[in-house]
């Protein structure tokens, strides 16, 4: 029997009066996954991890949480961490650990030391006793992460953790979310930085206008974006045209011969269209085959971005 | 209950930690003692009050300037509140010549202008007239109503009965008999401790009022420091991270509680004090002291009222506080609920005179007059239906205000940005969360 997914929502909508914020929602999150929750600002993400904390209700739909209605009912297997870190700024460290720790049911002792062991991992050992309204954004945004993370939660809900953070303290941030995954902890983040989210996710969701418009691997995602091909040589663009899985084709002149840039269909390798090219005996010099990244992937998919072509089906 | 205590120990040692705090608890026994001790010094250093007299009454030896003079000479003339007796001053020689009340005035007037505003110039009292119609005329130099006027009102009105008495025919003895009947009415009542009513007996009406203001200022002073929290944790975030660890209500109560358990740690602290300095007084008044304040439960009753009262504000005052973005805004908001105190503080003292008018029966059932004006209630053994219904009616309005509370802090969490404060109200009544 399939274990109990950690988080799944089911045809959840919300309206804010006449506008639907987040439309006809649907995905599952396996437990121990890395899951990439990505869209556009004003998408829908916010409202969605507030509906998923129990802070917002659906207007319709059904969640379940760890097995629950909502988080409110299961809010000590949950961290959170807001976008705007929330820390009472004249506690240190170890006080707000100890604070947010026993409101999770940890022992403040027990949240305090866990928090020590965390912070001087992170290289913080020396601001364990710093008012944070003292510390820099990036150290306090760190300890607010360790502040989500001291009860040890079953499922770790972060809405763009990686805002702010310096290249340093996002690398700290990759690795402290992958060993939380590999401890068996189930990671919902939301991001617009698709780097992030190419890197660490087993599963992303992408959201436009409240709605789905991607569910699967990051792999399944990129392949959704066409490939693209640089070709150079005495090429005309008709040539290239009539290859097989050839979608567009755009040319501009160099001093020898043309560079003509192509579109692949979706689904299409670039060997494939290559391997066509020099059986036919196209005199290509040199060509170069761009793989789409998640980047590419997300404003495709999120229509934001009008030279790519549509993709159906999403 | 578990995180609502976490919450109350936070608020608590947030408070209690501070130097603000500790210097507080210090000044505060600083200020009650310097708000009693400095009018009496004020008093007891201002000079005593000079008079002169000026008697045109032409009735020599036996005229009322001759014989309101010795009396100021024998002290027989206190300057209130001081108490410190009036001098008898020289007639300023300036006005030594004038003949009609009238002319002394133009004369005074004149003084007074070149003296300037030299210190602790006499009053002047110029006497004129017969015995059937006597014109008497107090000068001072500042045109301000003085105690002392009464005073020479009450020693002339005896000169004055004296004298109709004389004229009547009595002899001196018999005047004098009668001049010194006097008589003192005494007040019993089954309910004071040995029958005769004794400033004892008065001391749980005073605490009942004492406790009213005690609770005006806790909750004046607690709704700045409930304000205050709430949109510090509202502007810092992390009342989006407390919303989700906690339930509103337990972060809610949990706020007030703490803030009324450090008021109460003052109170104690200055019980513990006042037990100390009790060892210091005479043993009868500390018994009557204790005495006074434990009968019919008074400290009890007044430690509900303490407590409900603070509890049903402080609950309005951060539900106020959680519809609010700066803490302007919440000043603007709490300031009616401020003003309104008024009312109660108000009836108080009306209550203090009349405590079983129908007004301050009803009112004592209002649950935002109950805490003030209950307790006084109690001490005037009322009913135990009128205190409980109006404990209940508290608990209702408590229970009401921290549901507002909850679904603004709620709302207020949520909100981003430029939010206005009516948008947020309006959104808090709509929600559906």
């Amino acid at each position: 029997m399939a274990e109990a997914p950690a988080l799944e929502l089911t045809e959840v909508t919300r309206r804010f009066g006449d506008r639907a914020v987040v439309d006809g929602l649907g995905f599952r999150v396996e437990r121990g996954a890395v899951f990439g929750f990505l869209g556009p600002n004003g998408a829908g993400k916010t409202t969605t991890l507030r509906m998923i904390l129990g802070l917002v209700a659906p207007t319709s739909g059904r969640l379940d949480v760890l097995g629950a209605a909502d988080g409110r009912r299961v809010r000590d297997r949950i961290g959170f961490l807001p976008e705007e870190r929330g820390l009472h700024p004249r506690m240190t460290p170890l006080q707000a650990a100890g604070f947010l720790g026993s409101l999770k049911g940890v022992p403040a002792r027990t949240a305090r030391e866990r928090a020590r062991t965390l912070l001087e991992g992170l290289g913080l050992g020396a601001s364990l006793n710093t008012q944070i309204r003292r510390l820099s954004k990036g150290m306090a945004q760190q300890v607010a992460l360790v502040c989500t993370l001291v009860h040890d939660p079953d499922l770790l809900i972060l809405d763009e953790p990686f805002s702010g953070l310096d290249p340093m303290h996002q690398q700290g941030l990759e690795t402290l979310i992958r060993e939380r995954a590999a401890a068996g902890a189930t990671v919902v983040f939301s991001t617009h930085v698709m780097s992030h989210a190419e890197r660490l996710c087993d599963q992303v969701v992408l959201l436009a206008r409240g709605r789905k418009v991607f569910d699967g691997t990051v792999q399944q995602a990129r392949s959704r974006v066409p490939g693209r091909l640089i070709l150079e040589g005495d090429l005309t663009p008709e040539s290239i045209a009539a290859l097989p899985g050839v979608a567009e084709v755009a040319a501009s002149d160099l001093a020898e011969g043309r560079r003509l840039e192509v579109w692949l269909s979706p689904g299409v390798e670039a060997h494939q269209t290559l391997s066509a090219a020099f059986r036919a005996g196209l005199p290509i010099r040199r060509f170069e085959s761009r793989e789409p990244g998640l980047h590419e992937a997300f404003l495709l998919l999120t229509g934001t971005r009008a030279d790519l072509p549509e993709v159906a089906g999403a | 209950m578990r995180r609502l205590l976490i919450i109350l120990r936070r608020e608590y040692l947030a408070y209690l930690l501070t130097p603000g705090f500790l210097l507080a608890l210090v000044a505060f026994p600083v200020i009650i003692a310097a708000s009693i001790g400095i009018p009496a010094l004020i008093a007891r250093q201002a000079p005593a009050a000079k008079v002169a007299v000026l008697d045109l009454t032409g009735l020599g030896a036996g005229s009322p300037g001759n014989d309101l003079s010795a009396r100021i000479r024998e002290g027989d003339t206190r300057n209130l509140p001081s108490e410190r007796p009036a001098l008898l001053a020289p007639l300023p020689a300036e006005i030594a010549g004038a003949r009609t009340p009238e002319a002394a005035g133009h004369l005074i007037t004149a003084y007074y202008a070149a003296a300037g505003k030299a210190d602790n110039l006499p009053a002047i009292l110029v006497l004129a007239g017969t015995p059937d119609k006597l014109d008497a005329r107090l000068w001072t130099p500042r045109a301000r109503l003085i105690d002392l006027s009464g005073e020479l009102e009450d020693r002339l009105t005896e000169w004055l009965q004296k004298e109709r008495m004389r004229a009547a025919g009595l002899d001196t003895e018999r005047i004098d008999n009668i001049a010194s009947a006097q008589i003192e009415v005494k007040t019993y009542s089954p309910e004071a401790s040995a029958g005769e009513i004794k400033m004892g007996d008065r001391i749980p009406q005073m605490a009942a009022v004492g406790v009213s203001y005690l609770l005006c200022m806790m909750i004046l002073m607690g709704s700045g420091m409930i304000s205050g929290s709430v949109i510090e944790e509202k502007s810092s975030r992390v009342i989006e991270v407390l919303v989700t660890s906690a339930h509103p209500a337990e972060l809610l109560l949990g706020k007030v509680l703490g803030i009324l358990l450090l008021f109460l740690t003052v109170l104690g602290a200055l019980l513990g004090a006042g037990l100390l300095a009790a060892g210091y007084l005479p043993p009868g008044l500390t018994e009557g002291l204790s005495k006074a304040l434990f009968a019919r439960g008074l400290l009890p009753w007044a430690l509900v009222f303490l407590v409900s009262g603070f509890l049903m504000y402080g609950s309005l005052f951060a539900g106020l506080a959680a519809f609010c973005q700066t803490p302007r805004e919440a000043q603007s908001l709490a300031a009616p609920l401020s003003m309104m105190m008024i009312i109660p503080l108000l009836l108080v003292i009306s209550a203090l005179q009349s405590p079983d008018s129908p007004i301050i029966r009803i009112a004592a059932l209002i649950p935002p007059f109950t805490p003030f004006l209950m307790l006084l209630r109690v001490v005037d053994n009322a009913p135990a239906w009128e205190v409980l219904t109006g404990l209940a009616l508290m608990g209702l309005t408590t229970a009401a205000a921290i549901g507002v509370g909850v679904q603004a802090y709620r709302t207020g969490a949520l909100s981003q940005g430029q939010t206005t404060l009516w948008s947020l109200i309006r959104r808090s009544l709509t929600a559906r969360n």
